[in-house]
């Protein structure tokens, strides 16, 4: 092991707690170096420090920012000024602000010089309903875009028990290692003999040596080392930074993993209103129907039939909104045919809504969840509920997103069966038929070890389909793959994709919620007035959700005031509702700089060709297509950005964003 | 006329029904009867209790005719004729 392997670092520790355990405060010296007189004056520096902070609320302690650079070994502590951790909340805000600081803009995202930030809110790994959620952020190989991907299980919340809120890992390791974070420590161990791992034999070798079972591990697996552009980052074993190919920069880093453990654990502002806020919020999510009953019972997968008989259950790569087979692959079959063994909860979670199955093949694991239901079913027209789940644990061995892996696979169905693949370009591997679920299982492997065809599919399907001259058959929004709602038949999630910040996605302003499942009240999928206003609020509310730290699943049961009185009462912080919503209208507005920054033009906030001009050709829906040019106008009049698609410098004073 | 009725999420579990033909002697019916009906079933009185509730409209279930929404046409008033299809869900979200 070299020595910039062994070098830890001990550091100034700023506690997280008010209850007056705090640890000595050391300033940022190898260990190597230290000793006892500059212990002595460390310690100095550290009770004066220590009584300096015990003046201030403990909660509103500075979010304190673990840089590594893997190209030297070096670390540091930052700590953010306390105006910007209040503009930008903290986890999705506080990431992007510092990738804002730190990305010129034409950086490689596979380069030493992207950053891949880990990033929890305020409220991760206190007792808020699921408050264990953190944020992965870099600049996306898949998209050329901001990258921001969230996950549950425990990582987030031990994360934040070191003392950490954000780390920042910038730079190239010459070698394979993984970052070991614990109480005001942090060292960068080798791991070559991890290398090759999938993402479960990875946590496993971790915590064996070691030698404790309660340190959380976010890894990636052999998709991320060979840079798959969708690659993710697995913590946990079963829960998934999924999205934009997070992962992949994880490899390029030749960072194979990170390991928390943390004992200090948040302190809210005031403990006695805390834990009432807390109590009122936890019995509304247990009393109401679909976060007390339906996601625990069936999770996400109750959707399938819902969406297939509403017609927009997208199948055969978007050809059509009906899937003849949805009653085989459907959440309900799941529980009816046994695979489903129990649900499971991330940390703090009284909804629970993770699947804990088991095949009849003997293989075990998470899964499938919805929109992995889908993208690895009727995305490629496979009804072989084994083969779907059986492909779904791949993904997450190999650390692959899912939705990506399905609807590439979905892209290069289409591709062959139009004739643009050749036979002989599979090397022997299965026809890439619809409906193939040996296809299916087949190349899921190829692509997350990148073996023949793989290679070209772990490449996304904008880049597969482009190299063939067809292009308009990825079913994608700026470079990322189009999750399992056909906007066709929602005209509002159909905007709602095309404005993403980070292409292709659902969690960004889930207008399903009011368009199909009536929350929080019924509006007509069809109609197009009113979708933008209704867009905008749903964007800023879920970046403030997410930059809390808390999941977006609450939204089915709590409302902006909740999330309101929540923040304030952990932080101590007086946001007003306006000042809340604000932060999370100036956290898009942000991402949407930075995109622009990386070369975003108003041209790419569309939607694919077939969506917008084909009209759906069967079920609920038939004939219609997206009417986005009756929304988009109004969308950009909304947000106070011109016709380019940019922010005005009105918009960009208002927000506090002039100097971006 | 003969009406099919699809049961899916938590009801279809509680129940065991997952689709029925219902029978009526009317030529047509508004959605509230077929509700009275199917909640007559073992497993499906929530169904009853929405038939019930005259602000059912307001509560979150999703009840498809045709795979429209019903609450985009005219609530439980909405007209059902013989051939159609209604389809039933609890309160249901995901993502």
């Amino acid at each position: 092991m070299s020595i910039r392997e062994e070098i830890s670092f001990i550091f100034k520790n700023v506690p997280l707690s008010n209850k007056g355990k705090r640890r000595p405060c050391y300033l940022s010296l190898p260990t190597v170096y230290l000793d006892e007189w500059r212990l002595f004056i460390y310690k100095l520096i550290a009770t004066l420090n220590r009584q300096r902070q015990e003046v201030k609320a403990v909660a509103l302690a500075k979010i304190r920012i673990l840089n590594v650079d893997l190209s030297t070994g070096g670390t540091n502590i930052q700590e953010l000024d306390e105006k910007i951790s209040k503009r930008y909340i903290g986890g999705r805000g506080v990431g992007t602000y510092l990738l804002s600081t730190i990305l010129k803009g034409d950086e490689d995202p596979l380069s030493p010089e992207n950053p891949l930030l880990f990033a929890t809110g305020p409220l991760t790994g206190t007792t808020a309903p699921t408050g264990g959620r953190y944020m992965v952020l870099c600049k996306s190989p898949l998209t050329g875009l901001v990258a921001c991907s969230n996950s549950g299980g425990q990582f987030g919340s031990e994360l934040r028990r070191t003392g950490f809120d954000v780390i920042c890992i910038t730079g190239r390791s010459d070698s394979a290692v993984y970052l070991y974070v614990t109480d005001g420590l942090v060292e960068i161990r080798g791991a070559a003999h991890l290398w090759g791992l999938d993402t479960h034999e990875t946590t496993d070798s971790l915590k064996e040596e070691i030698g404790s079972d309660s340190v959380k591990i976010a890894c990636i697996g052999p998709a991320g080392e060979k840079k798959v552009r969708f690659a993710c980052i697995i913590n946990d074993k079963h829960r998934a930074a999924g999205r934009s190919g997070v992962g992949a920069v994880m490899g390029s880093k030749n960072l194979k993993a990170v390991v928390v453990k943390g004992s200090h654990r948040p302190e809210p502002h005031n403990r006695d209103r805390f834990m009432e806020i807390v109590k009122k919020r936890l019995e509304i999510l247990k009393s109401n129907p679909v976060t007390g009953q339906g996601l625990p019972s069936l999770g996400t997968k109750v959707l399938d039939n819902i969406i297939n008989e509403h017609g927009a259950y997208p199948t055969r790569n978007f050809q059509t909104g009906v899937f003849e087979h949805t009653d085989e692959v459907c959440g309900e079959a799941l529980v009816e045919k046994g695979y489903l063994k129990k649900n499971r909860g991330c940390y703090a979670c009284p909804i629970k809504c993770a699947r804990v199955t088991s095949l009849p093949t003997g293989n075990k694991g998470e899964g499938p969840e919805y929109e992995s239901g889908w993208a690895l079913g009727a995305a490629v027209g496979v009804e072989d509920l084994i083969a779907i789940t059986e492909a779904n644990y791949l993904c997450n061995l190999l650390g692959m997103d899912t939705i990506s892996c399905g609807m590439t696979l979905a892209c290069a169905m289409e591709l062959y069966e139009k004739g643009y693949i050749k036979k002989d370009e599979l090397d022997g591997g299965p026809a890439l038929r619809f409906g193939s679920s040996e296809a299916l299982v087949f190349y899921t492997r190829q692509m997350g070890v990148k073996e023949g065809l793989g290679k070209r599919l772990a490449e996304g399907s904008l880049r597969l389909a482009k190299s063939y001259g067809a292009s308009e058959l990825s079913m994608s929004v700026k470079g990322q793959e189009l999750p399992a709602y056909d906007p066709r038949g929602v005209q509002g999630q159909g905007l709602s994709y095309a404005t993403s910040n980070r292409g292709g996605c659902h969690v960004r302003a889930y207008m399903i919620a009011p368009e199909v499942l009536g929350i929080p009240e019924k509006l007509d999928p069809q109609a197009t007035e009113g979708k933008a206003q209704w867009v905008k609020i749903f964007q800023d509310l879920t970046a403030v959700i997410d930059s809390m730290g808390m999941c977006l699943f609450t939204s089915f049961a709590l409302g902006a005031e909740d999330y309101l009185d929540i923040l304030n009462g952990f932080t101590g912080h007086d946001y007003t509702m306006e000042e809340m919503m604000e932060c999370g209208e100036r956290i898009w507005n942000l991402e949407r700089l930075l995109n622009i920054r990386f070369g975003l033009t108003a041209d790419m906030d569309t939607l694919p060709r077939r969506l917008l001009h084909e009209a759906m050709p069967q079920g609920p829906q038939k004939g219609h297509t997206v009417r986005l040019s009756e929304m988009l106008p109004e969308y950009y009049k909304i947000r106070g950005w011109d016709n380019d698609g940019i922010p005005s410098s009105k918009t960009l004073e208002r927000l506090d964003l002039k100097t971006v | 006329m003969a009406v099919e009725c699809k049961i899916f999420g938590t009801l279809r579990l509680a129940s065991g029904i997952d689709r029925l033909l219902l029978d009526i002697p009317e030529k047509s019916v508004p959605l509230r009867r077929i509700l009275e009906e199917l909640g007559q079933r073992k497993g499906l009185d929530e169904l009853k209790k929405l038939a019930q509730n005259r602000n059912g409209e307001s509560l979150p279930f999703i009840l498809l005719l045709q795979g429209k929404n019903v609450f985009d046409l005219d609530g439980l008033e909405t007209v059902v004729k013989d051939g159609q299809r209604v389809s039933i869900f609890p309160p249901s979200g995901g993502g």
